[in-house]
């Protein structure tokens, strides 16, 4: 191979990136905007923040169950919470799962069209739409792969400690691999637990012959470790009274604490004196993805609680908890949103440097077609993004849904992909700066069109209420603000990178306004002396900032 | 998010420990970082940063949030150090330009 060890890390680490690199930065940004998969789907929506108290909700909702599905064997609740998830009843009916959506406000049955909302990204994220065709070994492998070159960079950084804090903004390229390798040092935690746990949680795809050997299938194993509620028998005696919370309410503020959220409540055998009902807390605090749960029966007595795990599913457990996060408080979440981001730059810086070391060489068709595959597939994936909340948004604007038929499905995927694949026949049938500069107009007007929606969606709003209604509780909805940040960072974003591709264009013509545009940087000071950034590096930060949506 | 003490503490030994660096400590304070210094500044660097683990609770998550606020601090430590760099150049420049 090569003569040294360490240069054979270089040309595994120069390798493996290359060949993942595109699938791993739609890996990477769509797992990162999955974070935000409630508040997504909250904001596209037009969702609102329920004014009442949980109790209220549950009531209404056991009353709900109680009056649609008295025969069924068990019910679930689904309760809205800060982050903006669904007020949601379902059970089962002749074998088939039937969820309805309440409203958390006037809580009644909404028939407002459900859309797929951020759990598309999160089911993108793992499976690139392609479940049944091995979508999720491919994704298995990238993950792998990103392991192995997170831990083929390190040897690959050659001053790891003496460049610890070292970022050189004046030299387009040094900034470029400064940027790559900062990037690189810091996330390694997190990369490693992300991939790491990846694999964990589809090990039985990943690894299955272990389990072959000794198992029958996974479920034997499954069932082997895991351990469940036990269900009480039912006695087939219906009960006289309807359930009420208050009932259960000093049990639940025993166990959960006096300022408790509950997300979810099961009811077993709902009609029967021999009910059972499972509570599950909101998360906090706790990392393993596993459920904290009390159980009590119908006359709120407690029932046995759920029997201690073994360690291999515990383990597990409090990867698979790492990796979706849902213990994160908005500030944290925030913090593993621009870590996500940052994992994303450093792959796209990562395949731009690709470039810039065979920059200087001859110029052959393949070093092209990356380059144009690069911006196709970076920019595009952000127009893509776009694109997708707005075809999610249009059925909830008050012009949509004057004109034009509100039961007709939202085409969303299709404007997603067919996004995506237009930005890379854009970008390959284009020259190089053209096709960017194309798409980075594109993103521009996407986002913007995005964040203009909000005010458009907000007036109808207040007509709404002046004209009559219900005056809505207008209290500080967080889910929203922060995807209105992140909207508005990336439009700033696309604004300063158009700013400074469209005069270095001009400029370029004529060296003399170049001059004395220069000089006027200078005297505005340190904050826009990056005007003369290479643009491949503006290419990695508006990627940054267009998954920020 | 977390603990507001181990955060600043944090925030004090990344600071620190970049100063520890010659090229760092030249760009900021234009001079040169004696050995002695460069000795108290380390020192006082990873104290700081063992104190903001101690002061935590011991529990996985308070370890998760921690090593999240790590990976940002740092970047944006470096980040300010660039800024800084960046502008100590661009005065340079203009210093001998208008000579």
């Amino acid at each position: 191979m090569k003569t040294t060890f360490r240069k054979s890390m270089i040309w595994l680490h120069t390798y493996i990136g290359l060949l993942s690199g595109w699938l791993l930065f739609a890996v990477f940004l769509t797992g990162t905007l999955s974070y935000y998969n409630q508040e997504i789907t909250h904001w596209l929506t037009n969702g609102k923040q329920s004014p009442h108290t949980q109790q209220v909700l549950l009531d209404n909702a056991l009353h709900k169950l109680h009056n649609a599905a008295p025969n069924t064997k068990r019910w679930q609740i689904s309760l809205p919470d800060k982050r903006g998830s669904s007020y949601r009843i379902s059970y089962r009916e002749d074998d088939k799962r039937i969820s309805r959506y309440l409203d958390p406000v006037t809580l009644a049955f909404t028939d407002r069209q459900q859309i797929e909302g951020g759990n598309f990204f999160r089911t993108f994220h793992y499976t690139l739409s392609l479940r049944q065709y091995g979508g999720r070994y491919l994704t298995g492998i990238a993950g792998m792969a990103m392991l192995i070159a997170v831990f083929s960079g390190i040897y690959t950084h050659r001053r790891f400690f003496k460049d610890f804090f070292t970022i050189r903004r004046q030299e387009p390229k040094k900034f470029t691999i400064d940027l790559h390798a900062i990037l690189g040092v810091i996330t390694i935690p997190f990369c490693f637990v992300l991939c790491a746990s990846a694999m964990l949680i589809y090990i039985s795809m990943y690894q299955p012959f272990a389990i072959s050997h000794y198992f029958d299938s996974y479920r034997t194993l499954d069932q082997q470790v895991s351990t469940e509620h036990k269900p009480l028998k039912a006695i087939q005696q219906t009960a006289d009274k309807a359930m009420e919370i208050s009932t259960y309410q000093s049990q639940l503020n025993n166990a959960f604490g006096d300022n408790h959220q509950i997300t979810r409540l099961t009811v077993n055998n709902p009609l029967d004196t021999k009910a059972q009902l499972i509570f599950t807390k909101a998360k906090h605090e706790w990392l393993s993805n596993k459920p904290e749960t009390i159980v009590l029966s119908r006359q709120g007595e407690l029932l046995p609680e759920i029997e201690a795990e073994r360690t291999a599913r515990m383990v597990r457990r409090i990867f698979y908890g790492l990796h979706e996060a849902h213990f994160a408080s908005p500030a944290l979440r925030a913090v593993l949103f621009i870590l996500g981001m940052m994992a994303t730059v450093l792959i796209a810086t990562g395949m731009i440097i690709w470039l810039q070391k065979r920059q200087n060489k001859q110029v052959t068709a393949s070093y092209v077609m990356v380059e144009k595959t690069n911006n196709g597939i970076f920019y595009g994936l952000s127009l893509a993004v776009g694109l997708y909340f707005l075809a999610s948004k249009l059925p909830f604007m008050p012009i949509w849904a004057e004109n034009i038929n509100p039961s007709a499905p939202p085409l969303t995927t299709e404007a997603f992909f067919g996004a995506w694949l237009f930005a890379l026949v854009l970008c390959w049938l284009l020259n190089v700066k053209q096709g960017k500069q194309c798409l980075l107009v594109l993103n521009f007007m996407t986002f913007l069109s995005l964040l203009l929606s909000v005010f458009g969606v907000n007036e109808t709003n207040n007509a709404l209420s002046t004209a009559g209604h219900v005056t809505l509780n207008d209290s500080f909805d967080l889910a929203k603000v922060t995807i209105n940040l992140w909207l508005l960072a990336t439009c700033v974003y696309f604004y300063t990178v158009l700013k400074r591709q469209v005069p270095r264009n001009i400029s370029s013509k004529n060296t003399k306004s170049r001059n004395t545009r220069l000089r006027k940087n200078d005297a505005i000071g340190a904050n826009k002396d990056n005007s003369q950034l290479d643009v491949s590096t503006q290419a990695d930060r508006a990627t940054e900032q267009g998954g920020k949506a | 998010m977390s603990n507001p003490v181990s955060l600043i503490a944090l925030i004090l030994a990344i600071l620190c420990l970049s100063l520890a660096m010659q090229k760092h400590y030249k760009a900021c304070f234009n001079k040169r970082l004696s050995q002695s210094k460069e000795k108290s500044l380390k020192c006082l660097g990873w104290l700081l940063m063992v104190t903001s683990l101690l002061v935590l609770p011991p529990t996985g998550f308070n370890y998760t949030v921690w090593t999240c606020q790590l990976a940002v601090v740092i970047f944006l430590q470096a980040w300010l150090l660039s800024a800084i760099a960046a502008r100590r150049m661009k005065q340079r420049i203009t210093g001998a330009r208008n000579k």
